[in-house]
């Protein structure tokens, strides 16, 4: 552990040196400085996923509001043991997306770029560790396009459209047991394809 | 025994994706406790669930939510700080209500006027006079509206002015109280960068801006992040003159 003082005041500089489980250690005694790195580091991860599940910017930026004075509120309850803060942080923005995709009445589920903005990354010069997540993200993306179709596209239903397996069994018109059975054959293919991933630790 | 040996080994994939609906999502993950097969499952795909979290084009977060948290989290971290070690964490339970932001309809200054009519404001008590030889003359002016639990005074010194609170409840979830400037002038009450919670129903809020024509200070709770305009009637007013 950790370059963390205790009861002492850190600079930005110190503060963006700490791990992020050290940082979670500062938020829980409430230091909003060392919230305000997590928020930086994971802002952009928990953005893009809350839009690529909501579809839209002000769906997404109130998920992604929400899920940080969540975590804020809750830092206490993060325990590293069972995943990194960037895996819980995300964790909380899927859980929220999919509440209030299921709260839409209309449940219009559409998808992204519907507003133009199309992928674009931050102007910032990117950290080597940024660049390996990159690299990451997009490696676990192609291990979900080399699946079947029928596969991939229960997945993409469920993991970032907030449907359930009878919304989808109704929805394609395929049984819900062959729908479970689809989702589960193409969760353990990329299962065997990422099986060398590692987790990039920030 | 084989990974196939539980009947509901498929509804591993539908829990870690989320696709149970509620009510079978939390059964399943009962079952799991007790379930070595299915616990084991969940564990292996749960590896894929959490690599598709990050699986999306990567956008730029708006500058705008980062200054709508972050104005909530140093409000609260203040109070959390301001109360010491032994203060309790704010631990809130994952809220289920989803609220909306910058929905916000105008709040007319007819309404606060009537509402503060209502509420039989004709202006404060002042507690306390001048402090003495230092500093310009403080007063205390007890708010002639607030909360029937709560006790609220303005401090209000020269040009500076701070609102304290006790027995205040925290605001609704998903909301935060605002300090507004009513001023004599007939517009609406104008908005403040202060937005604060409350800690064990105490707050102590520095009113920002100069109370120059300032008849009242009020404040409402709004969503989290503020509003330009009240959103709702006022909770506290402090009448400044």
């Amino acid at each position: 552990m950790s370059r963390m003082r205790k009861n002492a005041d850190h600079s930005p500089t110190e503060l963006r040196d700490l791990a992020d489980e050290d940082l979670m250690q500062l938020v829980r005694r409430g230091e909003a400085q060392a919230f305000e790195v997590v928020y930086e580091r994971h802002s952009s991860a928990a953005f893009s996923l809350a839009y690529r599940m909501c579809g839209t910017r002000p769906a997404a930026e109130d998920v992604v509001q929400e899920s940080f004075l969540s975590l804020w509120r809750s830092g206490a309850r993060y325990d590293r043991a069972r995943g990194s803060v960037r895996t819980w942080v995300l964790g909380i923005v899927h859980n929220r997306a999919i509440d209030s995709l299921r709260r839409s009445v209309v449940h219009d589920r559409r998808r992204a770029s519907d507003e133009g903005i199309e992928e674009r990354f931050e102007a910032r010069e990117r950290t080597e560790v940024e660049v390996a997540r990159l690299s990451e993200s997009e490696e676990i993306r192609q291990a979900l396009l080399t699946l079947p179709a029928e596969q991939s596209r229960v997945i993409e239903l469920a993991y970032f459209g907030g449907f359930t397996q009878s919304e989808i069994a109704t929805m394609i018109d395929t049984p819900i047991g062959t729908v479970k059975g689809r989702m589960r054959l193409g969760l353990e293919k990329m299962r065997a394809q990422l099986g060398g991933l590692r987790e990039v630790m920030p | 025994m084989s990974f196939d040996d539980c009947p509901l080994i498929d509804d591993a994939a539908s829990y870690v994706l989320r696709a149970l609906p509620d009510g079978e999502w939390e059964h399943y993950e009962e079952h799991a406790t007790e379930c070595h097969v299915c616990t084991a499952k969940i564990e292996e795909l749960s590896f894929v669930s959490d690599a598709l979290l990050s699986a999306v084009p990567q956008l730029s977060t708006p500058p705008e939510v980062r200054s709508r948290v972050m104005s909530v989290v140093r409000a609260e971290s203040e109070l959390l700080l301001a109360a010491g070690p032994m203060a309790d964490r704010p631990i809130r339970p994952e809220p289920s209500r989803r609220f909306s932001l910058l929905r916000l309809r105008p709040w007319p200054a007819t309404a606060v006027a009537a509402s503060l009519l209502v509420l039989g404001i004709g202006g404060g008590a002042l507690l306390s006079g001048g402090t003495g030889s230092d500093g310009p003359a403080a007063r205390s002016i007890a708010c002639a509206s607030a909360p029937a639990a709560a006790s609220c005074q303005l401090r209000v010194a020269g040009g500076d002015a701070e609102l304290v609170v006790a027995g205040l409840e925290a605001p609704p979830e998903g909301r935060i109280y605002q300090v507004w400037l009513d001023r004599d002038n007939g517009t609406a009450p104008g908005p403040t960068e202060a937005l604060f919670s409350v800690r064990k129903g105490r707050a102590s809020v520095d009113v920002p801006g100069d109370l120059k024509g300032v008849k009242q200070v009020l404040v409402t709770d709004e969503p989290v992040g503020g509003s330009e305009v009240p959103t709702r009637q006022p909770v506290i007013a402090a009448s400044v003159s």
